[in-house]
This record gives structure tokens, sequence and C-alpha cells, in this order.
């Protein structure tokens, strides 16, 4: 990382002590970013920006839910009815985590047609797989949370898929129960863990970063970009993609409208 | 029946008649691509180089959203076929992917990233610019 001087006297002294704005000047500006890049790498910083809208509304629905047995369902309606915006709140939640599938499963084919996945880049690949499995645990533990039927019997055949296992199986499934049955310590834990996990993936998602900008990113065309006419930086290729933009406003403009106008769509829970 | 994006793996795991079989089908579905780089051996990255990979990827790709369509529907003939594409989800990366790297030919790769894009129109624009220079 190279020191930077910056303009700024108290940036500079900041800097000085403790180089942060060298390192965002460095991963962010300086960053190489190859000049032939499609709109499908767009959905890895799709991905992060979703992670986002998951976990600040998750946050602010977690202010008004109760994760008991008697209180959970009560305390979703209340959310959905009483709650200033509550409705708003749930229902972006719930249809952001479909949208982040969406965008995730667009991320990974891409990867898989652009074999982003080869050396030198294998870590990277296996560490999006990793956040893959826990995006679905996450996404498992919350659709139990309202504790309506769906919950309900999601979580007792979920969880029995582990009784499958020899010997332990059972053990496992009571431990995961907290009991010999659904029940209240269930719920608790899978609310205590769907809470966690979301900063167990931003965590894994650093790392992912990391291992992307070692090498920097795959391009359509699987060469090794070289040279900087090979290359732009990351703002100057924001400024460059007028259709990229596009797609990007279009995606989040229909995630809202979803989430406003049709929040049930196909949707079974409750 | 699981939200949307759960099916195809869902699909999967009911294709095994056996419970345990079923439950290490679905997570083998991903456990497999944790293994992707080393099934995979051909040296070219992007499947634009590679015609018999670009078709065996789209084929996945159906699979896929097939498995998803079959393991929301409850006809009979629907499990038959989910476990055809149950099979051919791991066909596809443990026997096609190592053969493909084997005996797929890609097309010749580029020098550069820019070449394509610049290659034919910049080579024409630069010819005529040049012409020009010479005419003035």
């Amino acid at each position: 990382m190279s020191a930077k001087q910056f303009s700024n006297p108290v940036v500079r002294w900041i800097d000085h002590r403790l180089p942060i704005f060298s390192f965002l000047d460095h991963e962010l500006h300086e960053y190489p970013t190859p000049k032939n890049l499609n709109y499908f790498w767009n959905f890895g910083s799709l991905a992060g920006i979703t992670l986002v809208i998951m976990i600040v509304t998750g946050i602010v629905l977690a202010m008004s839910y109760t994760p008991h047995v008697d209180h959970a369902f009560d305390s979703v309606e209340r959310i959905m009815r009483d709650v200033n915006h509550g409705w708003l709140l749930r229902y972006i939640h719930m249809n952001g985590a479909s949208f982040f599938f969406i965008v995730v499963y667009i991320h990974i084919f891409r990867g898989l047609y652009y074999g982003s996945y080869k050396a030198p880049r294998e870590l990277l690949w296996m560490l999006g797989v990793v956040i893959l499995l826990l995006m679905m645990a996450t996404a498992f533990m919350g659709y139990v949370l309202p504790w309506g039927q769906m919950s309900f019997w999601g979580a007792t055949v979920i969880t029995n898929l582990f009784s499958a296992i020899p010997l332990v199986g059972d053990s496992i499934v009571t431990l995961l129960w907290g009991g010999f049955s659904v029940d209240n310590p269930t719920l608790n834990r899978f609310f205590a863990l769907h809470y966690l996990m979301p900063f167990l993936i931003a965590g894994v998602v650093i790392l992912h970063i990391i291992a992307l900008h070692r090498f920097g990113s795959n391009n359509p065309i699987g060469i090794d970009a070289s040279g900087p006419q090979g290359h732009y930086s990351i703002p100057s290729l924001l400024h460059n993609q007028g259709f990229l933009r596009s797609v990007c406003v279009f995606l989040s403009l229909f995630c809202q409208w979803r989430s406003v106008f049709l929040p049930e769509f196909r949707g079974s829970s409750g | 029946m699981p939200e949307w994006y759960f099916l195809p793996f869902y699909a999967i795991l009911r294709a095994v008649p056996d419970k345990l079989g079923g439950v290490l089908a679905m997570f083998g579905a991903i456990a497999v691509l944790f293994v992707l780089p080393w099934l995979d051996r051909s040296p070219v990255r992007s499947a634009r180089f590679r015609p018999a990979f670009k078709i065996f990827f789209w084929l996945f790709a159906i699979d896929c959203v097939a498995l998803g369509i079959w393991a929301a529907s409850r006809r009979k003939r629907s499990m038959v076929l989910s476990r055809v594409a149950t099979a051919w989800y791991f066909l596809h990366f443990l026997v096609f992917l190592p053969l493909l790297s084997v005996f797929e030919t890609p097309r010749a790769l580029p020098q550069s990233i820019s070449s394509p894009v610049l290659g034919g129109g910049s080579a024409l624009a630069g010819a005529a610019a040049n012409a020009a220079k010479e005419k003035v």
C-alpha cells in the first residue's frame, strides 16, 4: 500500500496515524478493473448492497419482534399493523431475501460461465460457496421466526433431515431443537442465530473481497488484463456504463415496487 | 413447500428414495461446488472460447431451473423427471466438466482484453485518421 499525500491537513494527520484513507484510496480508487466487464459483473456489489439492506431492516424489525412461541406471531402482526412503517420494513426484509438470492444466483452463474473459479481465484470461489451456505441457513431460520404454520412445519421437516445421520442423528436433532420437539428453545436459538449469521456473512464477504482484490476481477474474455490500457479504475467504470446503471436502477425499483404492491406474491407463510 | 430459492435443492433431496441418501445428495450438490476448480481443468476460463462447454453450461442452467419447477409440482411424472435432472446435475460436475477439459478444443484467445473491442474498429478508424493526415 503506497502512502499517499492528501491535501486536506486533517485527513493527512489522521492518515499518518491510522492509514484508513490510504487504504480506501488504494482499494476503491487505484484498484484496477478490467475495462471489458459487462453488466453481469455488477451482481457482486449488488449482493453486498442487498446484505446491507437486509441487516438494516432486520435490526429494526428485531426491535419490535418477540422470540417466544406465545408472542412471536402476535409481535409480527403488531409490526404489520401498529409499528410505524413496520409493514414496509417487513416486506422489504421478506422480498429482500428473495432478491438476495436472485442477485447471488446470477453472480454464481456469471462465475460458472466465465470460469471465474479457475486459478488463481479458487479460494475466492470457495469463500463464495461458504457465503451461499450461510445465506441458506440464515434464510431458513428467518423463515421460522414468524411462528406460523409454514414456519413450524418448515422447522420440523428441515431439522428432521439431520436425524438421517447414522448413530448420532437423533442426538443432533435434540441438540438443534433444544428439547424433544420444535418448541420455544428452538425458536429462541433460531432467532439468536438468525441475528448472528448475517454478521458472519459480512465477515466472509470481507475475506471474499480481499481474495478478489488480490488478482482483480476476471473478465468476459477470461485472459489476464495487463497494462494500464486494459483497466479502468472503479469510479471511471461507473461513469462509463450507462446500461449497467439502468439495470441496477431497474432491479432496485422492481424490488421496491414488489415490496410495496405485491409483497405476498407466490408467498405462503404466515 | 420451501421458498423458491431452495426448490432445486429440495428436488435433489426428494429425488433420492433413501432419506440419508437424499440428505447427502442435497448437501453434496453444494459441496461439489467447493471442488469445482479442480473438476474443470481447462486452462481457458471464458465460455466464449469453449464451444462445447458453452452448450453444457446452458444445459446445466436449464437443468437447475427445471429442478426448481419440478420440485414445486406434485405430479408423479415430475418425480421421475427430477431424478433425471438430479443425475444430470452431478454428471455435469463429476463427468462432463472433467471430460470437456480433456477433449474440448478451445478457440484461439485474443492477445489482450482490448483487442476484440478495438481490433477491427479502431484499426479502421486509425487508418482513416492516417489517410486524412496524409491528405493535409
